[in-house]
């Protein structure tokens, strides 16, 4: 059982998503912007984090750049569906420059974040 | 007169002239006269000061009074001339007036001098004043025919009791395409301009109603019947006591074009803007949707119970998701994704999507050709634009009918490709096919079926924006589209869409390559494009490289001398300010032979040649990890000589 952080501004996603990954046997926090997810990662140990890359008080890439500053940072799965981060070459340089290990495109599909959430806990042990 | 008249007089007797003089002044005449008696005094005279009249005797031995008098004639033609002189028959003092000369006078009966001499300076007064006028007419008149003729405004000028031209201006005749005689006399009906049949009757009233007529949209003809959109002001003028028509007319035709494709792209514009900004909201709803349909169709598979109408959810969720990104597309928010497929394949795989988009009483009929049908494009916006039209088939078709989607493979000629407004070379096409046998359109709606917001659909039951979307997604893929329809018996959209060997492939193994990472090589970048340099310069920062930049050749090469020891590499623009990219090359090589160089182009060069084997060429745009890879293969190919080269040059080591 991993710990998994979830970070969105859209508090129905928060709960969808935690109910789903709660379904596949993990345990889950919320955090409904990067300050919030960047204090609760001061205070608890994390393995993944799922990041919306859009929203307000401190975006997912400000969140990910003082996240790499950390000693020991959790896995990280950036989501998002605004038109910028659609482009193939923003989200290539994403996923290059802030070293995340996946990337998705909302509406994500269960199956696929299943998948991606398993590769992540995979790689991050 | 309160002025010294200047008189000259032509007098070949001293006392004759003195006579006169002394006549003059006895009279009360304030002259001061001089004398010529030659033809060489009277050129001087006349060159040198101006007079207020001359006499003149008749009978001069060294001066023949016509020469004289032609000669004053010449230099001064309003200076007036009595003739004062002592004989002179009858016959040939009236030849003489004829000649122009003003006055004749008998010398021994003077007392009518000074009487003619006043008459002659105030005639000659109007005169110069009458000229005057006359020539300030002239010029005038000269003006405004310039003005007339040249003004960049077509201008006529037509009776109003018949309407017919007396006068119309270049700007007209160019603007209706007719020559200055075919035009002049005739009426504007009579050369076949009007369109409406009554216009030149309300343009009358009007012009009676309120005295003129100010920037009226009228539509006329030109002589080939090219129509004209044309912005007319008129007035009445009276010449010679008669009334006429002037008319003003400025062709506005390529401003009401160009107005309509700024009102069409502002369209777009916030069509795209609308787009961007609901695009993130919208995702995020699609997301909530999907997301609790998927986890209720788990509970319910825990409970056994079938999950069907949750698996419609999440398909619709799908067809928004696609919707989304064909909006971004169309609006240019979002590039597409280019990949080679089968068009036959993606239409099987749409197919049961498509099937539940009509109801039970239309019947989708799929007739697809054997062949492969091999396409570039974005396999979603093909799903979107099979969306689009089908749900457009169905909106026609009122109860009963079918749908039928057929593809087949077309050899298409330059003309046809260019007939349709299409930019593929000639070659083979895919033709996609969907027709209807619904309710069909007239041709005023066929004309703007494509235009962004152009619904026949009841509010909120069509955006608008379907068939152009579907229409941009087709142009963006190099093809074309085409509609047909006839009220009654229905519409067909035949879509032609180029195949892979008609265009170029599309080079998708660089996605699959792994981006090779730097460990803090330095790189030099010499571009004088800021966007670019810039853009190189981040990616190649995020993917672990050092980099210095410069945007012209002489300080990139100051640079590169200053940091040889470390420097690895050069990235270089081939036209650069001050020195085009191969000579920099050279000057680089003088100090630095073995530093492998990336040179970027914009043109498509032949003439460069890859003679070395430590150089390599990209053609921007260049794509970032195209750029990370040429980087990379450089780099290792540079490390793979240097160690050949130090073996060679150390064999024991």
């Amino acid at each position: 059982m991993a710990k998994i952080l979830i970070v969105d501004d859209d508090s129905q996603i928060l709960t969808v998503f935690s109910d789903f990954i709660r379904k596949m046997g993990h345990d889950t926090a919320t955090a409904a912007n990067g300050r919030e997810a960047l204090q609760y990662l001061d205070e608890h140990q994390v393995d993944l984090m799922l990041l919306d890359i859009i929203m307000p008080e401190q975006d997912g890439i400000g969140t990910i750049l003082e996240l790499k500053r950390m000693a020991k940072r959790p896995a990280i799965i950036a989501i998002s569906g605004g038109s910028r981060t659609l482009e193939p070459d923003f989200i290539q340089s994403v996923v290059g420059a802030l070293k995340i290990d996946n990337f998705l495109q909302k509406p994500v599909n269960f199956n696929d974040l299943k998948t991606a959430i398993e590769k992540a806990l995979l790689s991050s042990y | 007169m309160d002025q010294t008249l200047k008189i000259l007089h032509i007098e070949d007797s001293q006392a004759d002239f003195l006579l006169i003089e002394r006549h003059l002044r006895q009279q009360g005449l304030n002259a001061r006269c001089t004398r010529v008696d030659s033809m060489a005094g009277l050129a001087h005279a006349l060159a040198d000061e101006e007079w207020d009249l001359t006499l003149s005797d008749f009978s001069i031995p060294a001066l023949d009074f016509y020469d004289s008098f032609s000669r004053i004639q010449a230099s001064a033609p309003d200076l007036p001339v009595i003739l004062v002189s002592g004989s002179i028959g009858e016959e040939q003092a009236v030849e003489i007036l004829k000649l122009g000369v003003w006055d004749f006078i008998l010398k021994d009966n003077l007392k009518r001098l000074v009487a003619a001499i006043e008459r002659s300076l105030v005639e000659s007064q109007e005169r110069t004043l009458r000229k005057a006028a006359e020539s300030a007419m002239r010029e005038s008149e000269y003006r405004f025919r310039s003005m007339f003729d040249n003004a960049p405004i077509a201008i006529t000028i037509g009776r109003i009791n018949d309407g017919r031209l007396s006068d119309v201006n270049k700007a007209w005749l160019q603007m209706f395409g007719f020559e200055r005689d075919e035009a002049i006399g005739r009426t504007i009906s009579e050369l076949n301009l009007y369109i409406r049949s009554n216009e030149r009757e309300d343009l009358i009233q009007r012009i009676q109603q309120s005295g003129q007529i100010v920037n009226r949209n009228v539509q006329l003809r030109r002589k080939n019947s090219e129509i004209l959109d044309v912005l007319y002001s008129a007035e009445l003028i009276v010449l010679n006591g008669e009334l006429y028509l002037q008319a003003m007319m400025s062709d506005i035709t390529e401003r009401h074009i160009l107005e309509d494709k700024l009102r069409q792209s502002q369209k777009m514009d916030a069509a795209g803007q609308l787009a961007g900004g609901i695009a993130h909201d919208f995702n995020n709803i699609l997301q909530v949707i999907t997301g609790n349909a998927q986890l209720q169709l788990m509970d319910n598979e825990k409970h056994g119970v079938g999950g069907r109408y949750l698996a419609e959810i999440s398909k619709a969720v799908d067809r928004g998701a696609s919707l989304t990104r064909s909006l971004l597309v169309f609006c240019r928010q979002q590039p597409m994704e280019l990949k080679t497929f089968n068009l036959n394949d993606l239409i099987k795989e749409t197919h049961k999507l498509t099937t539940r988009l009509v109801t039970e009483e239309i019947f989708i009929n799929l007739k697809l050709c054997d062949q492969k049908l091999d396409i570039i494009g974005d396999t979603s916006l093909i799903q979107s634009v099979l969306f689009n039209l089908v749900t457009n088939a169905r909106d026609a078709i009122s109860n009963h009918g079918s749908i039928t989607i057929l593809t087949k493979e077309e050899l298409l000629t330059g003309e046809f490709i260019a007939a349709h407004n299409g930019t593929s070379p000639e070659g083979k096409f895919a033709v996609l096919i969907v027709s209807d046998n619904g309710c069909g359109m007239d041709d005023t709606i066929k004309t703007k079926i494509f235009e962004p917001f152009f619904t026949t659909k009841e509010v909120g039951k069509g955006t608008g924006l379907g068939l152009s979307m579907v229409y941009g997604t087709i142009q963006h893929m190099g093809g074309f589209i085409n509609a047909n329809s006839e009220v009654g018996i229905g519409t067909t959209f035949e879509i032609y869409l180029p195949l892979t060997n008609t265009m170029k492939a599309v080079d998708d193994t660089i996605e699959k390559r792994k981006i090779a990472s730097g460990n803090g090589e330095l790189i030099l970048i010499i571009e004088d494009e800021e966007g670019v340099r810039s853009s190189f310069a981040h990616i190649l920062t995020i993917y672990g490289y050092q980099v210095m930049c410069s945007h012209c050749a002489e300080e990139g090469i100051k640079l590169a001398e200053k940091y040889e020891s470390k420097l690895k590499l050069v990235i270089m623009d081939m036209v650069l300010p001050d020195m085009n990219g191969l000579e920099t090359a050279g000057e680089l090589a003088r100090f630095a032979p073995d530093l492998p160089i990336l040179f970027v182009t914009g043109y498509a060069d032949k003439k460069f040649n890859q003679q070395k084997t430590n150089t390599c060429i990209l053609r921007k745009p260049v794509h970032p990890l195209e750029l990370l890879q040429q980087v990379d293969t450089l780099l290792k190919k540079s490390l793979v000589e240097k160690g050949t080269a130090n073996n060679g040059k150390n064999p024991d080591s």
